[in-house]
C-alpha cells in the first residue's frame, strides 16, 4: 500500500473474503458488530413489549404534563425587589381582561356562579336593516356603520356569554413600584390600563404591541407619571412615553364615529363603492382631523422609545421645545402624512381643537438634536421631511421604508431636505448606517439628499 | 484534440438522435425522457421550493407580517396534537408499508376509523365544545391561560387535528390504491394533489383570516387553514422517481447526474427572480401581494410544467408485484430497529440538536433586520452563501476516502460550534456597526456552508450504511419502523424545544417581529439561542465517538447480505419459485 493510500483512513483495507456456510447466513456474526437476530423469538418478548409500552406512555405523559405546566401562564407575574416592593414583570391575558389597574400585586380568582353579563351594546339608533348605498350624506354613511357596529357588538355579547366569572384581587401589602420591559406584550384585549400612585418606574417598552390599548390613565397622586387624555407622560410632561396603539378607537367613541374610516372610498360587501369621491372626501377629512390628529404638548422635549409606533395618526403637531426623538419614536405609522412644528407656548389640550390657530411650520422643529434609529421607519404616507440645522445625530435606518417606487417614480418620502450644507452636515452630524432610505431595492437606489435646503412653506 | 472533440460531439448528437425515442441496447431511458426529466424535475423541485414560503410557524412571512400569532402558541398546538399523532403514525406506517393494498376487512375498518375521525373533527370545529364545561372549572380556566389560546380555540385545534388525520389517512388509502398501479409509488401523489394544492395556495393569500381581531380565533382559524393546506402535498417526487428510473445502475447514475442536477438550475433562476419581484412590491416581504399573486403564480406555473412533462417519466425498478410485498410483524420491526446501535447514535445526536429548537432563523434576522435586504441584493447574497458549498462538493469523494465518518462528523459539529461562536462574537463586539457586523457574519456563514457539504454527503452515506446494517441485523431495512425513535425523542424534544421560545418571550419576542428592529432586543434574541446552540454542537460530538462502523465492517456486512441473496436465489431456483425483484449484486 502506498504512503498516499495509507493516509486514506476510510478506504477498504481488510479485503478478507468471508466464507459463510449456507446454514449460517442468518446467524453469521461479523467481528465487532452485533449478531443478527432473524426469524427467532426475542427473550422475554412479552415483558419487553410491556416495558416498551410503559416507557412510551410514561415519557409522553410526563412530557405533556411538564410542557403544559410550563406553557401555562399565570395571568400576572411579579418580582420582589430588594426594597420589599414589587416589579410587574409579565401579564398573560386569559382572553377576557380588558382593563387593568397596576398598583399592587394582584391575582385572578374565579368565584363560583355565573359571570355578570357585560353590556357590550352601545349603539342606540342603528337602523333595523342594512342600509343600501350609494350614499350622499355623512348621516347615511354613519347609519350604515352603526348597523355594522351593532352586529359586531351583538356577536361580542354572544361570545362573552361563556366567559368565566372572574375577579381581580389586590394585595395592598405588596405595592408595585415598577413595570418591566415587555410586561404586557402582544396583547389583543387590554383597552385601558390604570397606573396607580405606587408605580414610580415604567420601562418605555412595558406596553409593547398592545393592539387594543386605547387609554393609559395615571393616578393623580403618582409622583413620576401622568396622563393627558389617555396618553402616558412623565410627570413634568417633558417626555411623552406611550401613545396607545388603538387610541383612535377611544377618539372615535368620543366623537361618535361608529367605525374606522379609511382614506379610500368605502365599499359594501360586494365591493361596490358606497359614495362618490366628491361626497366622501370632506367626510373623511373631518374624521381624519378629529380622530387622526395629535398635538404633543409644548412642554415636551423627548419623544420616548417606541412611543407612537403603530398609532393611527395622520397629522402630528410637534412642539418647538422638542430636542430628542428616541429609537422607533414614530415607527410604522401607516397613515402619518404631516408633521408640523408649532411655536406657541401653551395649547388648550392635545386634540384637533388645539391644533386650530397654532403658529406652525412644516416638519421637524429647529432645536431638534437627536433622531434615533428607525425613528420614522415604515411611514410610507409621509411625503416631506426637513432636518433642521440643530440635528447632531441621526440613527441607522431612521427613515427606512418611508419611500417606494411607484410607476417609475419615487412615492412617499421623495427627498431628505437638510438645513446644513453638505460639509457642515458631515462635520456636525453623526449618522448611522443606511440613514438615507432606499426606494428601489433591486437597484439599491436611494432618495436624494438636498443639503442646504430651505424649509418649504405650505 | 479539436478533431477528437468534434468527433465525439458528433457521435453524441448522432446517438441522441438515434435513441431519441427508443433507448440503446442495455439501457431503458430514451433521450426524449431525459428532456422530460430535465423540465419535470426542475419545475417540480422549484414548485416544492416555492411552497417553502408557506408554513405554519413563526418564521413564515405570512405569519410574521399578517397573522402575528403568539410565538408559544405553535408549541402549544404541537403538544395538543402529540398524543393523536402517536396513534395515527401507527396506522400510517401500516398503510404505507403495504402501499395502500390492505385486506378488504382491514380497509373497511380503517375507512370507518378515518371517517369517524373526520366527523368528530368537524363536530369539534363547527360547535363550541367548551360550552359543555363549566366556564369556571379548573380545566377551562387552564385552557384559557395558554398563550394565545382559549378553551374554544383548544377544542377547535384538537378537532382540526382529528379532521386532518382522518382526511389524510383516508386519502392515503384511496389514492394509493387507485393511482399507484397507474402512475407508480412516487408520482401518483402529484395527480391526486395538484388541483386542490393550487386552490389552497390561492386561498391562503386571499382568505382574510389574518384580519380576525380576536387572537385565539385567529389562531384556530389559521391552524385549520394551514392544516387543509398540509392535506395536499406537492413534494419533490419526480426527483425521487428518478431513483428508480432504470434497472441499469450506471444509467440511473447518469440520469441523476445530468438532467436531474442540471434541472435545479430552474430553481436558481427562481431564487433570483422571486426576491427581485418582491423588491418591487410596496411593502417588500411584508406585502400581502406576495401571497396573493407572486407565490401562486410562481407555484402554479411550475405545477403546470411538472404535470405536462412528468406524464412520460416511468419507474422501472425490478420488484415483486406490489400486492405481494412481504410484511414484517409489528413488534419484530420495533425490536429490530431498537437493536441497531448506530440508529441510537443518530437519535442521541438528534436529541442534543433539539437544544436549538425554537430558535429563530439566524439568516432571516441577519438579512431582514440587520441588513434590511430585499430584492436583488437579497437574491445575490442568498445565492452567494448557497454557492459556497459547491467547490467542496467536487472534492467530496476525496474527503470521504481520506477521513473516517467519525472524523468528518466530529469535525462538522465542531465547525458548527466554532462558527456559531464566531457569530456570537461578531454580534457582541461589532453589533453597533451594522456593515462590519453583517460582513463578518456573512463570511462566517460562507465558511460554515463550505464545511457543510462533505459532512452532508457523509451523513447520507452513513444512513444508507445504517440501513444495510439493519438488513444484516434483522433481514429487512425497517426504514418505516425507524420512526419509533421519534416516539422516544418526540416527548423530550418537544419539552426541550420550549427553552428557547420561553427565553425569547422574556426578551420581548412574541408575535411581533418588529421587536427585532430594536438593537438591544435583537442582540439578546439572537445571541442567547446561538450560545445554547454552540453548547449543543459541542455536545453532539460525544455520540459520534462511539461510531465504529467503518468501511471494513460495512464491506463484511455487504458480503453477508450478498451471500444471503445468493442462497435465497439458489433455494428459490431449487423450488422453482418466482425470482422477480431479487438482486444479488
Amino acid at each position: 500500500m502506498s504512503k498516499k493510500e495509507k493516509k486514506m483512513n476510510n478506504m477498504l483495507t481488510d479485503t478478507t473474503k468471508l466464507d459463510i456456510p449456507e446454514e449460517e447466513i442468518y446467524t453469521y456474526q461479523v467481528e465487532g458488530l452485533a449478531a443478527p437476530h432473524i426469524n427467532k423469538p426475542y427473550k422475554n418478548y412479552n415483558l419487553k413489549k410491556a416495558i416498551f409500552i410503559l416507557v412510551i406512555l410514561v415519557s409522553v405523559g410526563l412530557s405533556m404534563y411538564f410542557s403544559l405546566y410550563i406553557l401555562r401562564s399565570d395571568a400576572f407575574t411579579f418580582k420582589e425587589l430588594a426594597d420589599g416592593n414589587y416589579q410587574f414583570t409579565k401579564f398573560s391575558n386569559p382572553g377576557y381582561i380588558d382593563e387593568l389597574t397596576i398598583d399592587y400585586v394582584m391575582d385572578i380568582t374565579y368565584p363560583e356562579g355565573k359571570a355578570e353579563e357585560k353590556n357590550y351594546i352601545t349603539v342606540t339608533d342603528a337602523p333595523d336593516t342594512l342600509p343600501k348605498g350609494p350614499f350622499t350624506t355623512e348621516e347615511e354613511l354613519m347609519a350604515y356603520h352603526k348597523y355594522l357596529l351593532l352586529q359586531e357588538q351583538k356577536a361580542q355579547q354572544e361570545a362573552a356569554k361563556n366567559r368565566p366569572n372572574f375577579e381581580i384581587v389586590y394585595d395592598e401589602e405588596k405595592p408595585v413600584t415598577s413595570i418591566k420591559e415587555f410586561a404586557i406584550n402582544g396583547d389583543g384585549y387590554i383597552k385601558t390600563i390604570y397606573i396607580g400612585k405606587n408605580v414610580t418606574e415604567i420601562d418605555g417598552k412595558a406596553f409593547y404591541s398592545c393592539w387594543a390599548l386605547q387609554k393609559i390613565i395615571v393616578d393623580e397622586e403618582n409622583p413620576n407619571y401622568c396622563d393627558i387624555d389617555g396618553v402616558l407622560y412623565s410627570k413634568d410632561k417633558k417626555t411623552v412615553i406611550c401613545y396607545p396603539c388603538d387610541r383612535d378607537q377611544y377618539l372615535r367613541e368620543k366623537y361618535s364615529y361608529p367605525k374606522e374610516m379609511w382614506k379610500w372610498i368605502p365599499e359594501d360587501s360586494n365591493r361596490n363603492p358606497l359614495m362618490t369621491e366628491e361626497d366622501y372626501r370632506p367626510i373623511f377629512e373631518k374624521y381624519s382631523e378629529k380622530v387622526m390628529t395629535y398635538v404633543i404638548p409644548p412642554t415636551v422635549e423627548t419623544v420616548g422609545e417606541l412611543c407612537f409606533n403603530y398609532s393611527n395618526l395622520a397629522t402630528v403637531y410637534l412642539p418647538a421645545s422638542l430636542t430628542r426623538i428616541e429609537n422607533l419614536g414614530f415607527f410604522e405609522m401607516p397613515n402619518a402624512k404631516d408633521f408640523y412644528t408649532y411655536t406657541n407656548k401653551t395649547v388648550i389640550d392635545t386634540s384637533f381643537e388645539a391644533a386650530k390657530g397654532l403658529d406652525t411650520y412644516i416638519s421637524l422643529p429647529e432645536g431638534l438634536t437627536y433622531i434615533g434609529t428607525d425613528a420614522f421607519s415604515y411611514n410610507k404616507e409621509m411625503d416631506y421631511i426637513y432636518i433642521p440645522s440643530s440635528v447632531e445625530y441621526i440613527g441607522h435606518h431612521a427613515f427606512w421604508e418611508s419611500c417606494y417606487e411607484s410607476d417609475g417614480n419615487i412615492a412617499g418620502l421623495k427627498a431628505l431636505n437638510i438645513g446644513l450644507g453638505e460639509e457642515e452636515f458631515k462635520a456636525q452630524v453623526e449618522t448611522g448606517d443606511q440613514w438615507t432610505p432606499i426606494y428601489n431595492h433591486n437597484l439599491l437606489k436611494k432618495i436624494p439628499v438636498n443639503y442646504g435646503a430651505q424649509r418649504i412653506t405650505e | 484534440m479539436a478533431k477528437v472533440n468534434k468527433e465525439s460531439l458528433s457521435k453524441f448528437f448522432t446517438n441522441v438522435k438515434t435513441h431519441w425515442k427508443t433507448p440503446a441496447e442495455g439501457n431503458y431511458v430514451p433521450f426524449k425522457e431525459y428532456k422530460d426529466i430535465f423540465i419535470a424535475v426542475g419545475s417540480n423541485y422549484t414548485a416544492s421550493k416555492v411552497l417553502e414560503y408557506i408554513y405554519f410557524a413563526t418564521g413564515c412571512f405570512l405569519i410574521m407580517h399578517h397573522y402575528k400569532l403568539p410565538y408559544l402558541t405553535f408549541s402549544i398546538i404541537s403538544i395538543i396534537n402529540m398524543p393523536l399523532g402517536y396513534v395515527t403514525a401507527l396506522i400510517w406506517w401500516f398503510v404505507c408499508d403495504n402501499l395502500g393494498f390492505l385486506p378488504g376487512k382491514t380497509e373497511k375498518k380503517l375507512y370507518t376509523v378515518y371517517v369517524s375521525m373526520i366527523a368528530f373533527g368537524l363536530a369539534l370545529i363547527l360547535f363550541d365544545a367548551s360550552t359543555l364545561f363549566d366556564p369556571n372549572s379548573k380545566f377551562i380556566i387552564y385552557l384559557n391561560s395558554l398563550e394565545g389560546m382559549s378553551a374554544t380555540a383548544c377544542f377547535k385545534v384538537f378537532g382540526t387535528h382529528f379532521l386532518y388525520s382522518g382526511w389524510v389517512g383516508a386519502r392515503n388509502i384511496f389514492w394509493r390504491k387507485k393511482l399507484i398501479p397507474k402512475f407508480g409509488r412516487y408520482k401518483y401523489s402529484l395527480y391526486s394533489d395538484v388541483i386542490p394544492k393550487c386552490i389552497v395556495v390561492i386561498l391562503i393569500g386571499w382568505l382574510p383570516i389574518y384580519e380576525i381581531t380576536d387572537v385565539s380565533t385567529r389562531v384556530w382559524a389559521a391552524n385549520l387553514l394551514f392544516a387543509v393546506y398540509g392535506v395536499f402535498g406537492f413534494g419533490n417526487v419526480i426527483e425521487t422517481t428518478t431513483q428508480s428510473i432504470s434497472p441499469n445502475v450506471s444509467e440511473r447514475i447518469l440520469v441523476r447526474t445530468y438532467p436531474v442536477k442540471l434541472s435545479h438550475f430552474l430553481h436558481t433562476i427562481m431564487t433570483i427572480i422571486l426576491p427581485a419581484v418582491v423588491g418591487t412590491l410596496k411593502n417588500g416581504w411584508a406585502d400581502i401581494n406576495l401571497f396573493r399573486w407572486v407565490i401562486p403564480v410562481a407555484f402554479i406555473s411550475c405545477a403546470v410544467l411538472t404535470m405536462i412533462f412528468s406524464s412520460r417519466i416511468k419507474e422501472r425498478i425490478p420488484q415483486p408485484p406490489l400486492e405481494k410485498k412481504v410484511n414484517i410483524k409489528f413488534w419484530d420491526g420495533m425490536f429490530g430497529v431498537l437493536h441497531n446501535k448506530y440508529r441510537w447514535i443518530n437519535t442521541m445526536v438528534g436529541l442534543i440538536d433539539s437544544l436549538g429548537n425554537g430558535m429563530l432563523a439566524f439568516t432571516s434576522i441577519l438579512y431582514l433586520y440587520t441588513f434590511r435586504l430585499a430584492g436583488l441584493p437579497y437574491s445575490i447574497l442568498t445565492l452567494l452563501i448557497s454557492f459556497a458549498g459547491t467547490p467542496p462538493d467536487l472534492l467530496t469523494p476525496y474527503f470521504l476516502k481520506r477521513f473516517s465518518y467519525k472524523q468528518i462528523m466530529i469535525f462538522y459539529q465542531l465547525t458548527r460550534g466554532i462558527g456559531n461562536g464566531a457569530l456570537v462574537l461578531a454580534i457582541w463586539f461589532c453589533g453597533e456597526n451594522l456593515v462590519l457586523c453583517g460582513t463578518l457574519c456573512v463570511i462566517v456563514m460562507f465558511l460554515m456552508e463550505m464545511t457543510k457539504t462533505v459532512p452532508t454527503s457523509a451523513g447520507h452515506d452513513m444512513n444508507v450504511r445504517i440501513n444495510d446494517y439493519q438488513m444484516y441485523l434483522s433481514g429487512e431495512r425497517l426504514e418505516s419502523f425507524s420512526g419509533i425513535f421519534g416516539w422516544f425523542t418526540g416527548p423530550i424534544t418537544s419539552f426541550v424545544g420550549l427553552i428557547i421560545p420561553l427565553l425569547l418571550l422574556s426578551y420581548g419576542f412574541n408575535s411581533n417581529w418588529d421587536i427585532l428592529f430594536l438593537d438591544e432586543a435583537r442582540l439578546k434574541i439572537v445571541v442567547v439561542p446561538l450560545i445554547i446552540d454552540v453548547v449543543g454542537f459541542f455536545l453532539m460530538t460525544i455520540p459520534y465517538i462511539f461510531w465504529d462502523y467503518d468501511t471494513n465492517k460495512h464491506n463484511k456486512v455487504m458480503q453477508v447480505l450478498k451471500r444471503r441473496a445468493e442462497v435465497a436465489e439458489k433455494q428459490a431456483l431449487e423450488k422453482g419459485e418466482d425470482l422477480s425483484g431479487g438482486y444479488t449484486g
